[in-house]
């Protein structure tokens, strides 16, 4: 009760970088663990595996602070996967993932102004 | 190798996957397990490397998952609202009025530990963790000489000079030397006072200002300079009444009269505790003396921002410098170098070691008083188990009740704590004295806010640890409620195990103590080479009172002719220094035929020795003769060398006439010839080996300070005074010192040890007291929760014998696992406690059995008394309790 309270205070701890790539996968809408792990797989590229021990280490960790959820209804996309959980992101993990983007974005934009002439495309 | 088939390989696999979701903590697996284990799946070929890829995936990932979890909790319980401490205050305290016995208990348990703890971290504190009392100390080193048998030896002017005119990364130098003065006082009588030969520098290095007064200039540090003396705080109150005006009175020294210009912190200690004054070093720039002349020390205060490994590399250089420069002061194989040394390692380091294990040592006993503890509040618990089922079942959540536990195990903690640092106090002050002199003991350990809180701390700590770990688990908060069923299983086999550990950890300590009691008795046993029963000693430092050496010559004459013709003396000699006092003195000499020109002379330890020395002490003679009459201030130069110097320089042939010359092979000084052979002796102190060693007729190399040395008749009841008070017969006004049995000589040279070990058998003794309680507590407490059983066992019939040997052999169980655990670990650490104490074995079969013996007997004698106990249980009354 005391932790709950201290987790719907103003000012949420800042997300670490798995955490806010697991929430910009389920803002697009509820996932299943393996889906989730190759979305960011895809979504970086291949410079980041995740492996699930330590995927489920992050859904478990938000899941405690009120960021994700699993979806309650089993949506059934595959006939044969029944087992398969679905999370989805929270109201709550929706704005904490949106002010940390907005918080990255804005100290992140400097460098990228700093790099574009020189750099070029990736 | 068949391969095991699919449903075993699906067995196999669903259990691993199981066994590592244990990782994961309870919460995870409860929302997440079926859904993570769904990510694993039976894999159909590469077995192993799928299961190793599973295992450290998994084992990483929960134990984040946990660390993540820790954190949380982290975050709550630092913010615990202050009414439910003051709610959970309260009701400990009120629980406690109202059954103080085991409250009492545990807060005695925790004060006799927590009493040792805080002596021995005082001890520690001071001595090693605090800074020195000067300015930016750990800029401080000392800088000495490193021989091939020396590690860290005094230097000489030249090469004082030498370092402090090149070194760069010293900021300043300051020599400094120990030396004894006579005070020649009106009032109070002559006394001999300890002090010290400065450098101007020593202050300003130290950073250390006079308390009154001011400290010596450079120009007061030359040659014939005006006389000045700067007093200690000590010899200030004690001969000058602290009198505020003593600035500008002249004292008389029997070296003349000096001015008193300033007196000196306590807190300056160097270079000994002891040190009463101080005056200038005054170093003679244009004639600084023999670089061989070995007797001053050094420190240095490194520039800021310099590092101690920058000041030793810039040393070895200029040590290979002064090498090239000087080879015939630094012979190739004399294992030369600069040795440079942190100065508090140089001060205490020798104290690092012993200290370090006697505080291992009485954290062990914290642990064994932490066990006894949670054994007797288990007892407790077990009473408030109902209490504990009715807050769980109504919604307590299980931080609530750690909460609890935790403001209870601090409530008991610091009580004990503050009562042991109250016990450790009167414990300082009694055992004062027996501490050895250059450590540092704090003088008052309750004002000592890093030592009560070291010590407060640490019982805080064992408290809560112990209340913690008799507050029931997740699961047996659930079926507490149920209450008579595994829960008393659960139980008795946690405190057994805390038992069994409190056997483990007080035989370890008193394997400790018998190594060190071992080694202690080697120490002593072993032979000084020289007599120490009925030996009377008593020192002189005769300075100007007698400046010419044929008056000085003659004094100590007068003083040998005064002691050997008293009744009851047999023989009485004169020696440089005494053995087993500490002090050496060298010198270097070439052997003729054997030493080429340019050739290094050998160093060698050296004594001067008078009167009928070697029979008065007790060193026999080997070949050849003793010093006797013929060896006279104008007769042939003579030496006598002991059985180890013979071999080492001579080899099987006979010293017996050979020549040496100590000035050096092309010297004018006349040669010396060796006249005799003697046995050997452990000048350096018992725990050292022999020393090669050369005597000298004190009348061929006169000597201002010597000790007189008398052996007595036995059964004349003569002590060290009555010889001093013979010495002092020749001349009243010349101060006598160190008046000792030479076996109090022994006694101190095995101090150190000494201490070492009754610290030891101490902690050693207060662990296996600690543990006989705890063994006894168990015992009754498994008796009286089985009363019922044994009365119903008696009911039907079963032999009371066989009732005895249950409870024996639950407690044989106990002891044997502890004793095993015990054994194995201070086997392991023997190594460790082999390196601290002179001689110890590392496996001493008879430490061993004797420790067996001992923590065997004493477990049994604390399973009789409950034993009995269980003869006398009526099995009537014993089904009627329930």
């Amino acid at each position: 009760m005391r932790i709950r309270n201290l987790r719907t205070g103003t000012a949420p701890p800042p997300l670490r970088t798995t955490d806010l790539l697991v929430l910009t996968v389920l803002a697009d809408g509820p996932q299943h663990g393996y889906g989730i792990a190759q979305e960011i797989g895809a979504r970086m590229r291949g410079h980041l595996r995740i492996r699930p021990g330590d995927l489920y280490r992050v859904l478990y960790r938000m899941d405690r602070a009120g960021l994700i959820e699993p979806a309650t209804e089993s949506s059934r996309r595959r006939e044969n996967d029944e087992r398969r959980v679905n999370y989805r992101i929270t109201p709550l993990g929706r704005r904490v993932a949106r002010a940390q983007a907005a918080l990255l974005a804005e100290i992140c934009a400097g460098l990228l102004r700093g790099a574009a002439p020189s750099g070029g495309a990736l | 190798m068949n391969r095991p088939s699919a449903r075993v390989r699906e067995r196999l696999w669903t259990s691993l996957i199981t066994t590592l979701l244990l990782c994961y903590p309870r919460r995870f697996r409860a929302r997440f397990g079926a859904d993570l284990r769904s990510q694993y799946p039976v894999p159909d070929s590469r077995w192993l490397t799928c299961a190793a890829s599973a295992a450290r995936d998994l084992a990483a990932g929960g134990v984040g998952a946990r660390l993540d979890d820790a954190r949380r909790v982290c975050v709550a319980v630092t913010f615990p609202s202050v009414d439910a401490i003051r709610v959970d205050t309260r009701y400990v305290l009120r629980s406690m009025r109202r059954r103080p016995l085991v409250p009492l208990g545990v807060v005695a348990t925790l004060a006799l530990a927590g009493s040792v703890n805080a002596v021995v971290f005082a001890i520690l504190d001071t001595t090693l963790l605090r800074p020195l009392p000067y300015a930016d100390a750990e800029q401080l080193v000392s800088i000495g000489n490193q021989w091939k048998d020396f590690d860290h030896s005094a230097l000489s002017v030249p090469e004082y000079l030498a370092y402090r005119g090149r070194s760069r990364t010293l900021e300043s130098m300051a020599l400094f030397t120990a030396a004894s003065f006579n005070l020649e006082s009106e009032l109070g009588g002559p006394e001999r006072l300890l002090g010290a030969r400065v450098t101007a520098s020593f202050f300003d290095l130290l950073g250390i200002r006079p308390s009154l007064g001011r400290v010596f200039t450079a120009e007061e540090d030359r040659p014939r300079a005006s006389a000045v003396v700067l007093l200690s705080d000590g010899l200030w109150r004690r001969r000058f009444g602290a009198d505020p005006h003593v600035i500008g009175t002249v004292i008389a020294f029997d070296s003349g009269r000096r001015e008193i210009i300033g007196v000196m912190p306590p807190e300056l200690r160097l270079p000994e505790p002891e040190t009463e004054l101080w005056i200038p070093l005054s170093i003679n720039v244009a004639e600084p003396g023999p670089r061989g002349n070995h007797n001053r020390q050094a420190i240095g205060r490194m520039k800021p921002g310099v590092g101690f490994d920058q000041v030793r590399a810039e040393m070895h250089t200029l040590a290979a410098q002064l090498q090239l420069e000087h080879p015939e002061a630094y012979p190739a194989g004399s294992g030369w170098n600069t040795s440079v040394r942190d100065l508090r390692e140089h001060l205490f380091g020798d104290f690092r070691t012993p200290l370090t294990l006697l505080m291992a040592a009485v954290l062990f006993v914290l642990l064994i008083a932490c066990a006894n503890v949670a054994n007797l509040m288990a007892a407790r618990a077990t009473e408030r188990r109902h209490e504990l089922a009715t807050r769980s079942a109504l919604g307590a959540p299980r931080f609530r009740i750690l909460q609890h536990a935790v403001v209870e195990g601090l409530t008991l903690g610091v009580a004990g704590g503050t009562a042991g640092l109250a016990l450790g106090s009167g414990i300082i002050d009694l055992l004062r004295s027996q501490f050895p002199a250059r450590l540092l003991v704090p003088d008052h350990l309750l004002l000592d806010a890093r030592v009560a809180g070291f010590a407060v701390g640490a019982t805080a700590c064992a408290g809560v640890l112990a209340s913690l770990s008799t507050t029931p688990g997740r699961r047996m908060t659930a079926l507490l409620a149920a209450s008579r069923g595994s829960t008393v299983a659960d139980r008795r086999r946690m405190t057994s195990g805390l038992s069994a550990a409190e056997v483990a950890l007080a035989t370890f300590l008193l394997i400790a103590g018998g190594v060190a009691l071992r080694s202690f008795a080697n120490l002593v046993r072993a032979d000084p080479g020289v007599s120490i029963d009925g030996i009377a000693t008593a020192r002189v430092t005769a300075l100007n009172r007698y400046a010419s050496l044929d008056e000085l010559a003659g004094y100590f004459e007068r003083i040998v002719a005064s002691v050997s013709h008293a009744p009851g003396v047999r023989h009485a000699g004169l020696t440089s220094i005494l053995p087993l006092s500490g002090d050496t003195e060298d010198r270097s000499f070439a052997i003729e035929g054997r030493t080429r020109p340019g050739e290094p002379s050998p160093n060698q330890q050296m004594r001067a020795v008078g009167g009928e020395y070697f029979q008065a002490i007790g060193i026999r003679l080997v070949a050849g003769r003793y010093f006797d009459s013929r060896d006279t201030t104008s007769g042939e130069r003579v030496a006598v060398i002991s059985a180890l110097a013979a071999r080492k320089y001579w080899g099987d042939r006979s010293p017996i006439g050979a020549r040496i010359n100590f000035g050096g092979l092309m010297s004018r000084e006349p040669w010396t010839t060796i006249v005799g052979v003697v046995g050997d002796v452990r000048h350096r102190g018992l725990a050292s080996e022999f020393v090669p060693m050369m005597y000298v007729p004190v009348q061929q190399l006169p000597q201002r300070s010597l000790t007189i040395v008398a052996r007595l008749e036995p059964l004349r009841g003569h002590s060290a005074g009555f010889i001093a008070d013979r010495v002092r017969s020749v001349d009243p006004l010349q101060p006598v010192f160190e008046a000792r049995m030479m076996d109090e000589w022994f006694s101190r040279s095995v101090a150190e040890p000494r201490f070492s070990l009754v610290l030891l058998g101490l902690f050693a003794a207060l662990a296996i007291a600690l543990t006989a309680v705890g063994i006894y507590g168990v015992m009754t407490s498994m008796l009286a929760r089985r009363t019922r059983e044994l009365g119903v066992r008696l009911a039907l019939g079963a032999d009371r014998v066989a009732l005895v040997r249950l409870i024996l052999g639950h407690g044989a169980i106990i002891t044997s696992i502890g004793l095993a655990t015990g054994l194995a670990a201070g086997l392991t650490a023997s190594a460790l406690l082999d390196s601290a104490f002179i001689g110890g074995r590392t496996i001493d079969p008879i430490v061993l059995g004797a420790v067996v013996t001992l923590v065997a007997g004493i477990a049994l004698l604390a399973c009789i008394v409950p034993a009995r106990r269980a003869l006398r249980v009526d099995p009537v009354i014993a089904l009627r309790a329930e």
